[in-house]
């Protein structure tokens, strides 16, 4: 059939989204739906926005597989383990207290995290640090996802943890992931944590605290709620054994007496100001572990 | 709900589009004139008096222009108590909240949809053009949804035919679909990605940016200030043209001018239209003497300073630019004319400068900005790596818009648009387009909150 010059671009139009419609509702009722995600988009965007990130294929894997652990004995990860045990021994965990260091300790840092580790990179650099950061890091990808630092060029997680051997390592995730079930994103920390443990036996683990937003920011996007960044906080707070693993909060250099991210910090309600990073990279510098 | 919208191209328009054109030619101002009314509805939904007040201006003024076509004397109070109104209420919008405190809600689209109504009152007074006395064609000329919420500002005389006429053909549409998703592929593509980097400066805050990122900033503004409102206003005249309309265009390469005056006779160029035949020239424009001239040209940058906002920033925009053409009309221009390295280095300092100004509402945050500008040469600390962070970000995206800006590739477009080539691109930029829409990298358009 030969379609009028005039009309071939209307046709071909009609014709591919006639085609993405329809991939997009198979998906919508059947992958997207296991997730619990994107139930309320047009079907036409469904596999566009799988395409941007296909989180929701693996956090529909997950929820199948945490289903099915349930049935089975629950196994702890080991350095759960490990403090259960002390304490059955009648071992109080010992309290660590932060303390000034010097711009030294830092040397053999590693950071972690999202967009806001790279800010950190960029206006708050400690020492000779090295900083694995990128905007939309998250649980999910952060063994898969390449990025590059002033010390070493492009490359992924598990080939820099290889490289190399750390005295600590901070990590700070979650924020960029708290759309998806809490379970999910706790289950795939918790992996995470084990192969960094593994792979860096003698380091230090420092999990930081997400920081809050600004309320107009929470109030403009359901998962960024305050109850929500504290719920994951705190999951992320019972994975510290004050042993190997701790636990980092630096909300107070960045919230009111609201709870939330003081707006005069932020230009836009996530992330701090340059001058912010800077402060923070002083705070760390006296919340030494 | 604006053009570059997923439900405004998937449910809007398709439908809207089938129900254009299976209506008889000769009635299908009516489709047009309800589903811009819906248009405008789902756009104000929270707020319907804001298309009360559409529809009472739109009825007032026609009304008026009835009585002032058939009155032989008052004409002139008639005129005058309808612009007084009209404007009225466009500076107690705009205004209000300066003197109250509190900010009124300023309707969707009413400095546009003013000064559409005000130029057709202005033109029947001067018997430019008879009154509409069919109320239908003139609720459609004023609503039409293509041009309704940012313009392009059309006269009433170059609507008033095709309001009555309009001629339907395969290859006229075919030619308004392709514009149409050229512009939403500017806007979307070009025009939101480019606004990343200084929508990354403001989150990094000004007191703390270098020299070279303060200049790629600007850039960056400029370019998707000029790709947002092009790209819209290439939409708009391509749904004008789906429709079987012929809309003005509002831009013609500004960015290739070679001095300010040239500039805003290529930038939104139906809203400099509308100032030149309503303002400039009722007042005397250059033929009452040099003095009169440069009044006139300040009284009518101060209003299209204040026309673009209500804050102090504005009104130092708009001082900024008649200086710069004032000194050009009186001192300078000749020598941009003769020498075009120079004229084009003077506009890249031009422009970027007065859009400064224009982008940033903070009289304090401009100082900062200016001061990195030009003082931002502390390379001491970490902060240098910023430019070059956001030079590889941005780098490439930034080199497409300069080069786009210019007028070669639109050349060299024209010759391709309607080959397979030209197709095939089209329909990636269609698709690249809804993916950003889909994904959420979405901006509100500029010009909205006029």
């Amino acid at each position: 059939m030969k379609i009028k010059p005039p009309l071939q671009l209307l046709a071909l139009i009609l014709l591919s989204c006639a085609v993405i419609s329809i991939a997009g509702m198979i998906a919508k009722h059947t992958v997207c739906q296991a997730a619990g995600q994107f139930q309320d988009q047009p079907a036409i965007t469904i596999p566009f926005l799988l395409l941007q990130d296909n989180t929701v294929l693996y956090a529909a894997h997950d929820e199948e597989t945490s289903d099915q652990e349930t049935n089975l004995t629950v196994q702890l990860p080991v350095y759960l383990l490990a403090s259960l045990t002390t304490v059955m021994e009648n071992e109080q965990p010992e309290t660590i207290t932060p303390h000034p260091v010097e711009e030294s300790y830092f040397d053999d840092a590693l950071f972690i995290g999202d967009s806001r580790t790279e800010g950190m990179a960029i206006y708050g650099r400690l020492g000779k640090a090295d900083y694995f950061a990128s905007s939309g890091m998250t649980v999910f990808n952060v063994l898969t996802k390449e990025t590059q630092d002033i010390n070493f060029s492009t490359t992924d997680l598990p080939s820099l943890l290889d490289s190399k051997q750390y005295g600590k390592i901070y990590i700070m995730l979650g924020i960029n992931e708290l759309g998806y079930a809490m379970e999910s994103i706790m289950q795939k920390y918790e992996n995470i944590l084990k192969d960094i443990v593994s792979a860096q036996p003698n380091a230090k683990i420092i999990l930081c605290a997400n920081i809050y937003v600004t309320k107009e920011k929470s109030a403009a996007v359901s998962w960024l709620s305050w109850e929500n960044i504290n719920r994951l906080n705190n999951n992320i707070a019972a994975l510290a054994d004050n042993k190997t693993i701790f636990y980092l909060d630096a909300n107070e250099l960045f919230c009111d007496d609201s709870g939330y991210m003081d707006p005069a910090k932020t230009g836009d309600g996530v992330h701090p100001y340059a001058t912010g990073y800077q402060e923070w990279a002083g705070w760390l510098q006296g919340h030494g572990i | 709900m604006t053009f570059s919208d997923v439900t405004f191209l998937f449910r809007f328009l398709p439908l809207f589009l089938i129900i254009y054109y299976l209506t008889p030619p000769n009635y299908r101002n009516w489709p047009l004139l309800l589903g811009s009314l819906l248009f405008y509805y789902i756009g104000v939904q929270e707020h319907p008096w804001m298309l009360a007040l559409l529809l009472f201006t739109a009825l007032f003024t026609w009304g008026m222009g009835i009585l002032i076509n058939a009155l032989a004397r008052g004409r002139k109070i008639a005129l005058g108590i309808t612009l007084v109104l009209l404007f009225g209420c466009l500076l107690a919008f705009k205004y209000g909240g300066v003197f109250s405190g509190s900010s009124l809600l300023l309707p969707l689209g009413i400095s546009f949809y003013t000064f559409q109504t005000a130029a057709y009152i202005i033109d029947v007074y001067r018997q430019r053009i008879t009154a509409e006395r069919s109320l239908p064609c003139y609720l459609t000329a004023v609503l039409m949804f293509p041009k309704l919420i940012s313009g392009p500002l059309v006269s009433y005389g170059e609507l008033a035919h095709q309001l009555r006429y309009r001629n339907y053909n395969l290859r006229n549409f075919d030619r308004g679909l392709r514009d149409f998703i050229l512009g939403l592929g500017l806007k979307v593509l070009l025009a939101n990605q480019i606004g990343g980097l200084w929508k990354d400066i403001q989150v990094i805050g000004f007191d703390s940016i270098s020299a070279p990122l303060a200049w790629m900033g600007l850039i960056a503004y400029s370019l998707q200030l000029y790709f947002d409102f092009c790209g819209y206003s290439i939409m708009a005249v391509g749904l004008g043209r789906m429709l079987g309309f012929h809309l003005p265009d509002n831009f013609d390469h500004p960015y290739a001018a070679r001095s300010m005056s040239d500039f805003w006779r290529r930038w939104h160029i139906t809203l400099g239209r509308w100032f030149r035949d309503y303002l400039y020239i009722p007042l005397g424009g250059s033929r009452q003497g040099q003095s009169k001239h440069i009044r006139n040209l300040l009284i009518v940058w101060l209003a299209t300073g204040i026309w673009h906002g209500s804050t102090g920033n504005f009104l130092l925009w708009g001082l900024f630019l008649f200086a710069l053409i004032a000194s050009e009309k009186l001192w300078i221009g000749e020598k941009l004319a003769r020498h075009r390295l120079l004229s084009h280095l003077y506009m890249f300092f031009a422009i970027t400068l007065s859009w400064l100004f224009f982008a940033i509402t903070n009289l304090g945050n401009i100082g900062i900005y200016l001061g990195q500008l030009f003082t931002g040469f502390d390379f001491g600390n970490s902060a240098t790596l910023d430019f070059i962070h956001y030079g590889k970000e941005y780098g490439l995206l930034l080199l497409t818009g300069i080069i786009l800006a210019m007028p070669g590739p639109a050349k060299l477009w024209q010759r391709m648009r309607h080959s397979l080539f030209g197709t095939i691109i089209l329909l990636l930029i269609f698709w690249l387009s809804i993916y950003c829409l889909s994904a959420g990298l979405n901006d509100p358009f500029m010009y909205f909150s006029f």
